[in-house]
């Protein structure tokens, strides 16, 4: 029962507010056959979709959206009150910024430039998923 | 990326890269219009950079490298612009333009997979040389602060938006027109029963409440076709500036009403003939900077593109400030044409440049080359159920005046029976209809005519028309009008008139003479709808008119 559900959880919430994006995250990760994508636009819908849900396993984060970036997000994220521990992966494109040492400073734990391969991004995936899932097993 | 990814997410990237590209280059003209005028670009960069860094990181994941790295040139510049304004001149707005250009030309060949690596390495060249000039030649200062940054990209951005296949559209839309009918078919039904003496208030008041939400449903549904005009307007932006530098004049474009929406259908068609409308106005109505500063009207020409609603038509008008048309000329010709100028008036006059083989290319000076094209431009408005007017003030300009439907999906149709048929006349092209006294008929070379308020006009036997028996019986007369053209229409007889749902010939029947669509009844029968602007002038031609007795 218990592995049944730690099954059911894994749920990934992709932010990026390119609808082409999330044809391709839906598309890449569609092997990854326990796990479901939630989709929001920017970082307010995220936190939306956080507040209404607390079992994801995974976000997967963009930095550059309108309304409110990837920075405000994980700003806003640790100070909600939401329990604060679900991995954040950004996928970014490089900017002239150092956006992305920030959003590792800010407690991302990896970084996936785009473009990415999707083999990728599957592995990062699979890995930490799967490793959530060991950690709990154990 | 493995192919069979591309494949299937080349789609999704050119849908969201579209749009993106042509507000990139809406854009960059913006920005060109507020350095030329020594203001910033503040309000519009953000969202600029924003929608390269898009492009970027979404061409490089489809492995469309030639995309890749243009944005991400350009996306460079921009971001020295940010920090660094006045060193924005003419040449990075041709820059910035020919890019954005560039950018939508090669989204459309990767739809088509068709884009090469290299396709636009002469202007990517450019871009990097003039990003390297200018790193090196200014200091950099640090960009806008980032709260500026994100308040403006928080005003630029309406994300309420669902983008959907505009066939789906249409196919609901027909859904809709078939629930109206079979609401009516259960309306008849009813009738039948209460006429039996059942009970009908509750039953009355069910249809009437379902007739008000079919109504509404397709009231909302024909809203979401309409596009706003801006759509096809911003097109002339550039139209204008790069025939204006082209032809050494100086010519500004100004839009009014640009958010005014009309349907998509009518959109896709209207950019032909307002190209050239404003095609015409730059090139043979403004004048030259010297002409003008000695007629003592400002050096720089103005060309407006205007839209308005009015109740279920949409008005859209192109003027220009330039020299006018020059009506002594436009009467000469129409002499040498044959034409009785004593007997029009000076309107009837003026919608002769509409006429096919009104001018040609040897009058081309004459009437300052206006009207090359002005035939087609008149019989695509018609097409599309418009009208075209003209108001011409010589020394001052011209403004050309179109009148159209809002919509094409759903029109209000004015039934009649020819040869035992029923057929749909679109009830915006309907002036009159009538019993038909022979008396007022005659024949005149072989051409049959019909008086109406005073002018006589070609008749036209339905029944022989539409490909069925010659019916010179039928007894009643529909007077039909397409721009300046009317004819009167045989038919047997003239039945109600409601809201039609128009579908194409297209997929059903292919082209028919005469015909421009087709709607269905309560009972599923299939009625065309009468192609007018193609029934008045073969009305005109004479080709079909209602024979003689020898005929």
């Amino acid at each position: 029962m218990n592995k049944m559900e730690s099954n059911m959880s894994q749920k990934i919430l992709v932010v990026d507010d390119s609808s082409f994006m999330h044809s391709m995250y839906d598309m890449v990760l569609r092997s990854c056959s326990n796990c479901e994508i939630v989709h929001a636009m920017n970082g307010q819908e995220a936190l939306n979709e956080l507040g209404q849900c607390s079992e994801f396993g995974l976000i997967i984060l963009d930095i550059n959206m309108p309304e409110m970036s990837g920075l405000e997000f994980m700003e806003k994220y640790r100070s909600s009150g939401l329990p604060a521990s679900v991995p954040i992966i950004i996928a970014s494109t490089e900017g002239t910024e150092d956006d992305t040492q920030r959003g590792l400073d800010a407690g991302a734990m990896a970084y996936l430039k785009k473009p990415f391969q999707p083999s990728d991004l599957q592995q990062l995936v699979s890995g930490v998923l799967g490793g959530g899932r060991d950690q709990k097993a154990v | 990326m493995n192919d069979d990814f591309v494949q299937a997410l080349i789609h999704d990237f050119v849908e969201e890269a579209r749009p993106m590209t042509e507000r990139l280059g809406d854009a960059f003209l913006r920005m060109e219009r507020c350095w030329s005028e020594g203001t910033g670009t503040g309000h519009i960069l953000p969202q600029v950079k924003s929608d390269l860094h898009t492009l970027k990181g979404n061409s490089g994941l489809m492995g469309l490298t030639a995309i890749q790295s243009l944005t991400h040139a350009m996306e460079d510049l921009c971001g020295i612009l940010a920090g660094n304004e006045q060193t924005a001149g003419p040449e990075i707005a041709d820059l910035l333009v020919e890019g954005g250009d560039r950018l939508g030309e090669m989204v459309e060949l990767s739809s088509r997979g068709e884009l090469v690596d290299d396709h636009a390495a002469a202007i990517l060249q450019r871009l990097e040389s003039a990003v390297a000039g200018l790193k090196e030649g200014k200091s950099f200062r640090p960009s806008a602060s980032r709260a500026e940054e994100a308040g403006e990209r928080h005003a630029g951005v309406s994300d309420d938006l669902v983008r959907i296949d505009f066939r789906k559209l249409d196919s609901l839309l027909e859904m809709v027109g078939e629930a109206m009918i079979s609401r009516s078919m259960v309306a008849e039904a009813h009738t039948h029963l209460s006429n039996l003496g059942q009970g009908r208030s509750d039953l009355d008041r069910a249809m009437h409440l379902l007739e008000r939400s079919l109504q509404g449903l397709q009231e909302g549904l024909v809203q979401t076709r309409l596009l706003p005009v801006s759509t096809v307007f911003r097109r002339f932006v550039r139209q204008v500036r790069d025939q204006a530098r082209k032809e050494g004049k100086l010519v500004s474009l100004d839009t009014t009403g640009a958010s005014t929406t009309i349907d998509k259908t009518i959109i896709d068609r209207l950019g032909e003939p307002l190209l050239h409308l404003v095609r015409n106005a730059v090139a043979h109505g403004v004048e030259t900077a010297a002409d003008r500063r000695q007629a003592g009207k400002p050096e720089e020409g103005t060309v407006i593109l205007s839209a308005e609603q009015l109740s279920d038509r949409v008005l859209i008008s192109v003027s220009d400030d330039g020299r006018g048309l020059d009506e002594d000329n436009i009467v000469a010709r129409a002499g040498k044409l044959g034409y009785d100028t004593d007997n029009m008036e000076r309107p009837e006059l003026l919608r002769l440049i509409f006429e096919p083989g009104f001018t040609t290319a040897e009058s081309v000076s004459i009437l300052a080359g206006r009207g090359i094209g002005l035939d087609v431009v008149a019989a695509s408005i018609e097409a599309l159920g418009g009208t075209v007017e003209l108001d011409n003030r010589p020394g001052h300009g011209v403004t050309f005046h179109l009148n159209l439907p809002l919509t094409l999906a759903v029109v209000k149709a004015l039934f009649v029976e020819v040869a035992g048929e029923l057929y749909a006349i679109p009830l915006s092209y309907v002036l009159e209809s009538f019993r038909l006294d022979h008396a007022t008929a005659h024949t005149v070379d072989r051409r049959r005519l019909v008086s109406w308020r005073d002018e006589w006009i070609p008749l036209l036997d339905g029944g022989s028309i539409l490909g069925s028996e010659r019916d010179g019986t039928s007894p009643y007369c529909v007077v039909i009008g397409s721009g300046a053209r009317r004819c009167g229409l045989m038919v047997q007889s003239v039945h109600s008139r409601r809201d039609v749902v128009v579908k194409g010939l297209d997929d059903i029947l292919g082209q028919q003479a005469f015909i421009s669509g087709v709607t269905t009844l309560g009972d599923g029968r299939v009625v065309f709808i009468l192609d007018v602007a193609a029934l008045t002038s073969a009305g005109s031609d004479g080709e079909c008119a209602a024979g003689g007795t020898d005929a």
